[in-house]
Formats: C-alpha cells, sequence, structure tokens
C-alpha cells in the first residue's frame, strides 16, 4: 500500500523558485504533499533511495516529479535519463518546469522519454496558472501506473 | 555418218592435219601427220603443241616456235586463217632411230574452228612437208646434175622465195602490230577527251585554254561562272581579259618571255593570283597551268579556283593564330610553355618568366626538371609527370616548384600531351600556376571558420545560460510582487502598490525582451533547411492563427497570387507572421484596415509585399526600420519589442534576399522582400 498519496518531488536549486511554486501550491492545497530537492544528486538519491534517503522504499514513488533541468552537480536530463533507464521509475510521469525555451532542451528531453515541457513564464499569474494545470492534469485526470510489485 | 566415222575418216586424210584447243593442247591428229613427225597418237594427244614439238636445241637460228606461236596468237585474236612462210622446223627423231633433231621444212596454215558463241573452239594446224624440195635443192642430186646451172638457178630462186617469204612475214607483222597499237591510241585518245570533257563541262573550276598568242580557245561552265563571260564572248579574247590591267603587261612579258626562251614562272606550277569578273570587281584565285606543244604550235590550258572564301578562312585561322599567340605570349598570371618530347623546354610566356624568373633565352632547350625541388627530381617525378601525360592524356600535380632564384612556391601544373592526327607525340604543353597565395588564404579561410566556430559555440553558450539564468530573477521579481499585492495590500498605501505594479510591468517587458532576443538569436543560428514553399499557405496560417488580434475589428484580407518559392518553411514563416501581425497592428485605430498581400516581378525576380492603410511611418526613419530594439512608435500607443523586423530582416538575408519598406505618416506603408530562391510564375 501507498503510505502517501499524493506527493510531488520538486527538483529544484532556484530558492526563489521553490517559494514562489509551493506559494502557487499552496493556493491549491498542494504544499504538504511536495517534497523538495535542491540538485540531481539529492534527486537520484531521493529517486533511488540511496544516501540519505536510504531508509526510503523504492516502492513509495512519488506521483509526479516536476524537474528544473539547469541543477548543481547532476543536471535535469541527466536526472531524466536516469530515470527513464531503470524499470522502477521509468513509468513515474517527469513534467521538466524551466526557464529554458532552447530547442536543443526541448528535444533532448522529449528523446529521453519527458512526459511533459513547460517552460516557466515570468508572469506569476502565467505561472500559477501553470501549476494548476499540472497538478489538475497530472494529479487528478491522468491515471497513474499500476504499483510496482516486489522484485523476485 | 556416225561420230566414230568421222574420226576415222579425219585419221586416215591424206594430209597432214593437228587439232589444237585454244590453250595450244593436240586433241586431234591424222595419220600422215603421225608419220611425217615421227610420233605415235598416243604420246601426243593430250599434251602441249610445243612440249612435243620443242625447236631444235642445237641449232641457235631456231624461230620455229616463236613464229608458229605467232601466228597461233593471230589466229585466236583474229578468228580468220593464218598462213605462214615455209618454216624450218626440225623433229625429235625417236630414240628408237638414234635420237636426236631430223631437220624438216614446213608450209603451214592455221585455221580456225569457231564454236557456236562465236569464240575459237579449235585450231586446225595443216602443213605441207617440203623438206624433200628444199633438200632436193640444196643436196644436187644426180638426176639433176645435168640442169646443175639451171637448178641452181632454180634453187637460189627458190632460196629467195624461202628469204622474202620470211622477210614478207616478218614486215606483215611489224605492219600488223603498228596498226594494232595506233588503234588503241585512237581508242584511248578518244576516251580520254570524252573524258577530259566529262570532268571540264563539270567542274565547279574553270578551266580556260589558250593558243599560244594568248587568247582564249576554250572556257567551261565553271570559268563561265567564276567570270561572268558565256564561253562564246570568251573565246577569241586575249586572256588579259580575265585579269586587272595592273597584270596585263607582265602576263604579256611572261608569256613572250616562255615563247622565246621556254623560261617558265608560271607554266606547270600552281601559283595565287588575282582575277578579274565581268562586272569589274577582283578576287583571289589559284591558278594550275599546263602548256603543250602540237605540230610547233604552243597551247595552254589552265585550271582556276575562286580562293575568295579559303582566303578569308586563312585570314580569320592567321588572326586567330596571332591573337593566341599574343594571349599566351601575354598571359602574365600562368606559366604556359612547351616541352619537346624528351621534356626540354622549347617555347616561353611572360607568365613563365614571372613565376619561375628565368627568360626565354636561359631556358629554352633545358630539361624541366630544373623546376622540381631535389627530391622530386631524384623520385623521378617529372619523368613519371611526362608519362602519365603520355598515358592518359593530361596529368595535373600540386606541390613545391623552384625558382631561378633557388625560392619555392606552391604550384599547380597541368601537362598534356600533343599529338598529331595520326597521334604522333609531338610534345607537351604545361600550365602551372602560383597557387602559393591562394593556398595561404584558403589556410587562412580556413582559421577564421575554426575561430568563427569557436565564437558561435561560445554565443551558444551565452544564449543558452540567459535564457537560464536571466529569467529567474525576473520571475522573483515579478512574483514576489505579486504575492506583496495580494497577501499584504491591506497594509500597503495606495501609492506603493501603484510602484509595485509599476515593478511587475518591467519586469514583465523584461521577459519579453528576452524572449524575442532569443527568438532572434535562434533564428541567426539555425541551419536553412530549404525546400519548396507555397507563401500562400504560410499566409492564410498567420492570418488564423492571429484571430485574436482582429477580434471586433473591421479587417479586409486580400491575398493575390504568390508563387511558390524554395525556402526554409519554418524560417519564412516568422517573415510573413511579423509582418503580417504588424499590419494588423498599426491599422488597429482605422475605421476599416485594409490588408493587400501580394506579388510583383522586378527583374526577373519575384517580390512579394504586404501592405497595409495604417498609421505609417515617416521614411526618414527608415534605416533604423529592421534594427533590433529599434521602434518608430511609443510603447503606449503600440506594444513591441522592436525585434520582429529585426527577425525578418534576418531571416531574408539568411535567403540571401533583401527587405525595404515605402511608407508615408498615416498613410499605411508596404513591406517588400525577395531572396533567392522567389521566382515569378513561369
Amino acid at each position: 500500500m501507498r503510505e502517501k498519496t499524493l506527493e510531488i518531488l520538486l527538483v529544484e536549486d532556484n530558492p526563489d523558485d521553490v517559494e514562489l511554486t509551493l506559494h502557487a501550491f499552496q493556493k491549491h492545497n498542494l504544499a504538504n504533499h511536495v517534497h523538495v530537492v535542491r540538485d540531481g544528486a539529492e534527486a537520484l538519491d531521493f529517486l533511488f533511495c540511496t544516501g540519505a534517503y536510504k531508509d526510503r522504499r523504492i516502492e513509495n514513488s512519488p506521483s509526479l516529479v516536476l524537474l528544473d533541468l539547469k541543477l548543481p552537480k547532476v543536471d535535469g536530463l541527466e536526472v531524466l535519463r536516469r530515470m527513464k533507464e531503470d524499470p522502477r521509475t521509468q513509468m513515474i510521469p517527469v513534467v521538466v518546469l524551466t526557464s529554458s525555451r532552447e530547442d536543443r532542451d526541448i528535444m533532448e528531453s522529449y528523446q529521453l522519454g519527458v512526459n511533459s515541457y513547460i517552460v516557466k513564464p515570468v508572469n506569476f499569474e502565467q505561472f500559477t496558472e501553470a501549476v494548476r494545470q499540472i497538478k489538475l492534469y497530472w494529479l487528478l485526470m491522468n491515471e497513474p501506473p499500476p504499483i510496482p510489485r516486489e522484485p523476485k | 555418218m556416225k561420230a566414230s566415222d568421222f574420226q576415222a575418216l579425219f585419221e586416215s586424210a591424206p594430209g597432214l592435219y593437228l587439232v589444237l584447243t585454244p590453250a595450244l593442247t593436240i586433241v586431234a591428229v591424222s595419220d600422215a601427220y603421225l608419220k611425217a613427225t615421227m610420233t605415235k597418237r598416243e604420246e601426243i594427244l593430250g599434251r602441249g603443241l610445243f612440249e612435243v614439238f620443242p625447236d631444235n636445241p642445237d641449232d641457235p637460228a631456231a624461230t620455229g616456235v616463236r613464229n608458229l606461236r605467232a601466228s597461233l596468237d593471230r589466229v585466236l585474236t583474229h578468228r580468220a586463217p593464218d598462213t605462214m612462210a615455209v618454216q624450218k622446223y626440225d623433229i625429235r627423231r625417236p630414240e628408237s632411230e638414234g635420237g636426236g633433231f631430223e631437220e624438216r621444212y614446213w608450209s603451214p596454215v592455221n585455221s580456225p574452228v569457231l564454236g557456236a558463241d562465236g569464240k575459237v573452239a579449235y585450231i586446225i594446224h595443216r602443213v605441207e612437208d617440203v623438206t624433200a624440195f628444199v633438200h632436193l635443192k640444196q643436196s644436187g642430186s644426180e638426176q639433176y646434175r645435168i640442169t646443175e646451172e639451171l637448178r641452181s638457178r632454180a634453187a637460189e630462186m627458190e632460196a629467195e622465195v624461202f628469204r622474202r617469204a620470211q622477210q614478207i612475214q616478218e614486215v606483215n607483222n611489224q605492219l600488223r602490230t603498228e596498226l594494232e597499237a595506233r588503234k588503241l591510241a585512237e581508242e584511248a585518245l578518244r576516251d580520254s577527251e570524252e573524258r577530259f570533257r566529262a570532268v571540264a563541262e563539270t567542274a565547279t573550276d574553270a578551266i580556260v585554254a589558250a593558243d599560244k598568242s594568248g587568247h582564249i580557245t576554250y572556257c567551261n561552265p565553271g570559268a563561265e561562272r567564276i567570270f561572268g563571260y558565256a564561253a562564246r564572248d570568251a573565246i577569241g579574247r586575249p586572256l588579259t581579259l580575265l585579269m586587272p590591267q595592273r597584270f596585263h603587261d607582265a602576263h604579256r612579258q611572261g608569256l613572250a618571255r616562255f615563247l622565246t626562251t621556254g623560261e617558265a614562272r608560271v607554266v606547270g606550277r600552281t601559283v595565287e593570283l588575282v582575277g578579274q569578273r565581268k562586272d569589274g570587281t577582283e578576287f583571289p584565285l589559284e591558278l594550275s597551268l599546263a602548256s603543250w606543244k602540237v605540230g610547233g604550235d604552243t597551247f595552254f590550258a589552265g585550271i582556276l579556283r575562286d580562293i575568295t572564301e579559303r582566303k578569308r578562312a586563312e585570314e580569320l585561322l592567321r588572326a586567330s593564330e596571332e591573337r593566341f599567340h599574343l594571349m599566351v605570349t601575354h598571359v602574365e598570371d600562368y606559366a604556359i610553355f612547351m616541352l619537346d618530347v624528351e621534356g626540354n623546354v622549347a617555347t616561353w610566356n611572360a607568365g613563365a618568366e614571372r613565376i619561375k624568373g628565368y627568360r626565354a633565352d636561359e631556358i629554352i632547350g633545358r630539361h624541366f626538371s630544373c623546376f622540381y625541388v631535389s627530391y622530386d627530381v631524384q623520385a623521378g617525378k617529372p619523368e613519371q609527370l611526362l608519362q602519365e601525360a603520355v598515358r592518359r592524356g593530361r596529368c595535373e600535380d600540386e606541390g613545391w616548384r623552384v625558382r631561378k632564384d633557388g625560392s619555392q612556391f606552391w604550384a599547380n601544373t597541368v601537362i598534356t600531351a600533343l599529338r598529331d592526327q595520326h597521334r604522333t607525340l609531338l610534345g607537351f604543353t604545361k600550365v602551372t600556376r602560383d597557387i602559393t597565395e591562394r593556398t595561404r588564404l584558403e589556410q587562412e579561410i580556413q582559421q577564421h571558420s575554426v575561430a568563427l566556430e569557436a565564437a558561435n559555440k561560445e554565443l551558444d553558450a551565452f544564449s543558452y545560460s540567459v535564457a537560464h539564468d536571466l529569467r529567474a530573477p525576473l520571475r522573483a521579481i515579478d512574483g514576489f510582487s505579486r504575492i506583496l499585492l495580494e497577501d499584504h495590500a491591506p497594509t500597503l498605501a495606495p501609492e506603493a502598490q501603484h510602484y509595485l505594479n509599476v515593478v511587475r510591468k518591467n519586469s514583465q517587458r523584461m521577459g519579453l525582451l528576452i524572449d524575442d532576443l532569443l527568438a532572434f538569436s535562434r533564428l541567426s543560428r539555425q541551419l536553412l533547411n530549404k525546400q519548396p514553399v507555397r507563401p500562400a499557405d504560410l499566409v492564410r496560417q498567420c492570418v488564423d492563427e492571429l484571430r485574436a488580434e482582429q477580434q471586433g475589428r473591421r479587417v479586409e484580407i486580400a491575398i493575390g497570387d504568390l508563387p511558390a518559392c524554395q525556402a526554409d518553411p519554418a524560417l519564412l514563416k516568422h517573415v510573413w507572421m511579423n509582418l503580417m501581425s504588424n499590419a494588423l497592428k498599426y491599422t488597429r485605430k482605422q475605421e476599416m484596415a485594409v490588408i493587400e498581400v501580394g506579388s510583383r516581378e522586378q527583374s526577373g525576380a519575384c517580390v512579394y509585399f504586404v501592405k497595409d492603410n495604417g498609421v505609417g511611418f515617416d521614411m526618414q526613419y527608415a534605416d533604423k526600420l529592421f534594427g533590433v530594439f529599434q521602434r518608430l512608435h511609443r510603447p503606449e500607443d503600440y506594444e513591441g519589442t522592436g525585434v520582429g523586423l529585426a527577425i525578418v530582416q534576418r531571416v531574408i538575408h539568411r535567403h540571401g534576399g533583401r527587405v525595404w519598406a515605402e511608407a508615408a505618416v498615416n498613410q499605411g506603408a508596404t513591406f517588400y522582400f525577395t531572396f533567392e530562391g522567389a521566382t515569378p510564375n513561369a
């Protein structure tokens, strides 16, 4: 059984962006279900239950990962690649939430199997609206993948 | 009677008969003949006449075979009987009777037997053996002793008759031969005359004959055509008729000299002279003149050819050769010279002197290997290049060459084998270019492109970081201002709220500027993907996507003829999008916006245009129109970042084209653009 039903992993290094994002989630009563990691290495530890997260159970995967691309240590595309390569994490929906509108970022993200690519708007109303849409689509409308069984 | 009876009759006839085929094979013989010649039928039938009856080898004066053969030949030729004089023709004595030859005298007649086809089928050779008579006359037998004187006179007479007969036969033979020769000659003459006439009448050259006084005796149609005189008008007139006045004296002197001294300057050779037509025009001609004598009179015949065309062609060829020669001689950018078959320098031009440093007199005759660096010479490279040129007709090479002063240059050389029409090697042409400078420039370009590529990468990294890092602070400024306004409104004075809104408006504007700037930079870096494009489709998509802008307005958009072109469709769409959105934006204050999209032909290219009836602009600022962040309107009147037209210009420039505008304040604006790949409808 899942311990928590709605859990969002927010991978974001910029503290202001973290605060703005959480503010937006708060408006939609989601803030308590968001876990924030501040770089790519920490994101991988969380997802694969290693390092600081070695006591976490991998079956309790988050329902959604919001991933920035430009991150310290390990960048967002690498996190995405590792997730989609591993059968235990490849079914978790990943939404890239970034400032970059560069073609190569968009292209590479989709090639690695990203589920959605959203450019963070400068305008705060638009940003909150984007966060609301993400919640609506990925957490309410989208049928999540079945819970993986214990590996034999 | 039966055939066998005839044979028996023939064989037993008292005369001496031999029947021969035209090939002179014996096919029948009478018994009397066999007896007279001491031969047997079975021994001679089927054999050749002269095989059976050869001359007596012991008689050096024997003429029997020669005379008999001549007579038989006459029979075969004339198909008429031929009577021979008395012949001494010795007969071979059979071995049983002691062998050797027995003296015999004969009087032969040869008669033809003609076949149904009129040809000689057989020859009957009939002889009388007159040996006894001749012997009698020569032997002085008892019987005639008493009338010795008489008989000796008779004998002399007989001998005389025999000699005379021989002489007459000789004369006859000679006469006959002479007659035949004359007949043949006459026929040949008649033939050759006819041939000459046929040739003369159809020849395109002029053929003119004259007598020794230089008067024309014959003109062929070719002469009539070339000189313009009818033959009847020319015949009897002097040859000077056919030449300009200034040559008349020389002609007369030459004719007189030839007739008196035989010194020929023109006769017997081909010379070029000037002719004059009936209408007075002069033309160059080639004359081949022959002369001959008949009965002491001299005659002339000349073949004259109008060589106007040939002269013109020769002149053109000479001029072209001279031009070519001048060109080669004076060309300075290329060393152009020739090598003989061994590779020795044979000619030298100005370019060769400039590039290689040798004067012509220093280098002609030297082997061309002196142009090569020592390691190439040691490796046998010059010879290898010549061999390759011989094998393939041509060979090209690039490498270091040596000047006279020992300095080296990087050269491109082409060696071509020269052959005549029989494929015999005449030598080589060699063209050498000094491409040291070009190679240096190529390397420079290479370095520049490496540098450019590095700069592009840097720019790329810069844009990437702009995209990520410059927008984040703006988002924070806008976001937290908004949170302040929302969550802390009660504690904020209205003035403070106004200032926060100004902060927000500016951060949002900066976000737009960054977005547009990044878009502009992306368009410059993106690779062109040219393909056939239908601009009409792009324009319709734009109109569709700009529907929001048209909401609640009266807008009339007329799309005219827009020929297809070659372009990057994604980039070209930016052009149409910006121009269409500008047209809509700047007609916003018109009661009725009228936008016309179309094309027109200009100097063979297709020029597209977007015309509106909007606010327009002052043409004195037209040069600022396409600069990045340049605006001709206040932001409160018309929003915008000033990047749209810069994008338009960048895209058009990348397509190798240009964009320009015509406008006046409050009278609308028209934007034109054209590019490589924009061609009018055929």
